[in-house]
């Protein structure tokens, strides 16, 4: 990874002369991020309870009956029960496999589209660039929620559609973000130095270029887990979303209905959505400081 | 200037024709074709579904069927509403102005709040202030503006009378019928909920974005050189810096805009404001096709829109782009 490194300021940030590696210095940079550091706690686990669901969940989610109806947060109910007397705990433990997948899923397919098409039109420009980038044009001037809520209505409403339709609808601010880097980068004296001594273009880009576009590409991902479960709520909120099982976007719209009487069926999955998303986005904000502190 | 401006328009009307195929080539991919979506209906016999393909045309090529679909589009014939059966355009004429009306007013609230605070925020970096600000954003950035809606409904709504949670006008009380001060008593009550919840999701990103500029410009040399000389720090403050650190931000205006469009379907369906995102959310419920696409259009005219008056703007306010 020697090409990825960029000019370390050892000094600056109160480091030994001794040589370290990039991601140690990441690392090192990243711990002193204190909300990111609970950031990270709160989200392992997170995705180890939603793993676990299966072993966690004291009754299965969908059966009936299990206890009283709307019965409010107690111990044996400890996120109460909804209007079928199902219990609410083991529904949100699944609702989680749903919630936390969504967000990895959408964002890894948006920045692969993304990272892509923005290398391709930013290291080749001229005619390539123009029409890559009309295209990614064409697809933000149409507002993203309704351009989500189109495909929504087109496709089947299965999980597996619902994350990727976020991330093709969001991969072009992706491709522009890539591309604006490629564009620097490629007049990079390194670059240069490279094609100079006959390097082959996928060797140049591989080797030299993509690495360093790395802090970028990653800290925006992180950015886009956060705001594709936003999303996937937001379609779950109006109906639209992953109902079985129902994603905590779902137990939301479920329990908005009846709050009056039971607001612990909107209190608790929203503020489990609200907690993730601002998890990833601290996550993002340490990791843009620790890999590029210039970024700051 | 003239000719940047046509420049623009010709580029928008490119980026418009663009939508058009993206919108009509999704609404082709969808699974079984147009008439037998509409023919889901288990009444409909194979002899309905074959009339409808005859009478829609959908036997012809696509081009020749985009080609229709567009000249209609452009003389200003939306089409039908497949489920109310009556004309688009007047479907959208009707929901229109309430959408227009919130989301202009949320705008202009959100950027009359968050400019001064961003600004605030830059010039006492690190003080408490910044802090608490930063931090607030940061939490209304992640907070779901749907669950921000229903805890705003049930805290507050639910506990003080006078509130109204749904709709966005008494019945009778009309412009004109009533005194002036009782109709604007009676609409801003009624935008107390939905306007708060606009404001309050839009807050965030944008104080976050004023303070980044801001900091970006407080760095310069220019500003360094207004303070060596002597420069009062009010002088300093928004004479060179505000006034540089503001233009990024007249270029995010065109996307707030459609933010806001995109986010109004959620709002809207909460309160019950009689909008658009009401109507849109109908059309996706009721897989109302041409709805659909005609929403898509409008809404990416206003995008348009937005980002050229942004981009006009900006070369108005920044003298050093000459055109």
């Amino acid at each position: 990874m020697a090409t990825a490194q960029p000019k370390v300021q050892g000094a600056a940030v109160g480091m030994s002369p001794k040589e370290e590696t990039f991601w140690q210095l990441v690392w090192y940079r990243f711990r002193r991020h204190k909300m990111a550091m609970i950031s990270v706690a709160i989200l392992l686990l997170f995705y180890f309870v939603a793993i676990a669901a299966p072993l966690l969940a004291p009754h299965d989610p969908m059966e009936v009956g299990v206890g009283p109806r709307f019965a409010p947060p107690s111990w044996e109910f400890p996120a109460g029960t909804d209007r079928l007397g199902r219990d609410l705990f083991s529904r949100i433990l699944y609702g989680a496999r749903i919630s936390l997948s969504v967000g990895f899923v959408a964002a890894g397919v948006s920045m692969t589209i993304g990272t892509i098409v923005g290398a391709i039109a930013g290291y080749f420009g001229g005619i390539v660039d123009e029409v890559l980038m009309r295209i990614c044009e064409v697809i933000m001037a149409i507002p993203t929620f309704f351009l989500l809520l189109t495909v929504v209505a087109v496709f089947e409403r299965s999980m597996l559609n619902i994350m990727l339709v976020i991330g093709f609808t969001t991969w072009p601010s992706a491709a522009r973000l890539v591309r604006g880097q490629f564009l620097s980068l490629r007049e990079m004296d390194y670059v240069e130095a490279a094609r100079s001594i006959g390097a082959k273009g996928g060797r140049i880009v591989a080797q030299h270029i993509l690495p360093n576009t790395m802090a970028p590409i990653i800290v925006s991902t992180t950015l886009r887990v956060g705001g594709a479960i936003l999303t996937e709520s937001g379609l779950s909120f109006l109906g639209i979303g992953v109902t079985n099982p129902a994603s905590w976007g779902t137990l939301l719209e479920i329990g908005r209905h009846t709050m009056q009487f039971a607001i612990w069926m909107v209190t608790i999955p929203g503020t489990l959505i609200f907690i993730t998303v601002l998890a990833f986005n601290y996550i993002g904000d340490g990791l843009r400081d620790a890999l590029d502190p210039q970024l700051k | 200037m003239g000719r940047y401006i046509i420049g623009r328009l010709v580029q928008s009307l490119f980026l418009l024709i663009g939508v058009s195929m993206l919108t009509f080539a999704i609404i082709q991919m969808a699974p079984g074709g147009f008439a037998q979506m509409v023919g889901e209906n288990p009444d409909a016999t194979a002899e309905d579904t074959a009339r409808l393909t005859a009478l829609w045309g959908l036997d012809d090529h696509i081009h020749v069927q985009y080609l229709r679909w567009a000249t209609q589009m452009v003389q200003g014939n939306f089409g039908n509403s497949l489920a109310q059966g009556r004309p688009i355009a007047q479907m959208i004429g009707e929901r229109l102005p309430a959408t227009i009306f919130l989301n202009i007013i949320g705008l202009l609230l959100i950027y009359v709040i968050a400019l001064p605070i961003g600004i605030y925020s830059a010039v006492k970096q690190y003080s408490k202030f910044d802090h608490t600000m930063t931090f607030l954003a940061f939490l209304g950035q992640a907070m779901p503006a749907f669950f921000f809606a229903m805890l705003l409904i049930y805290y507050v709504g639910m506990q003080v009378a006078g509130i109204p949670l749904a709709g966005m006008a008494t019945i009778g009380v009309e412009w004109g019928e009533v005194p002036f001060m009782t109709w604007l008593a009676d609409r801003s009550r009624y935008l107390i909920m939905p306007l708060t919840v606009i404001v309050f999701g839009g807050l965030a990103g944008l104080v976050r974005f004023m303070r980044a500029s801001m900091l970006d410009v407080i760095h310069q040399d220019y500003v360094r050189t207004a303070r060596a000389k002597g420069l009062s720090e009010r002088v300093v403050v928004f004479k060179h810096t505000v006034r540089n650190a503001l233009l990024p931000i007249v270029t995010s205006l065109g996307f707030a805009f459609s933010g806001l469009l995109g986010g109004s379907v959620v709002i809207e369906s909460i309160f019950a404001w009689p909008g658009v995102g009401l109507l849109a959310i109908q059309a996706i419920f009721t897989r109302d096709y041409p709805v659909i696409m005609a929403f898509n259009l409008i809404g990416s005219i206003m995008l348009v829109i937005g980002m050229l008056v942004a981009d006009i703007l900006y070369v108005v306010v920044d003298p050093r782009i000459k055109y």
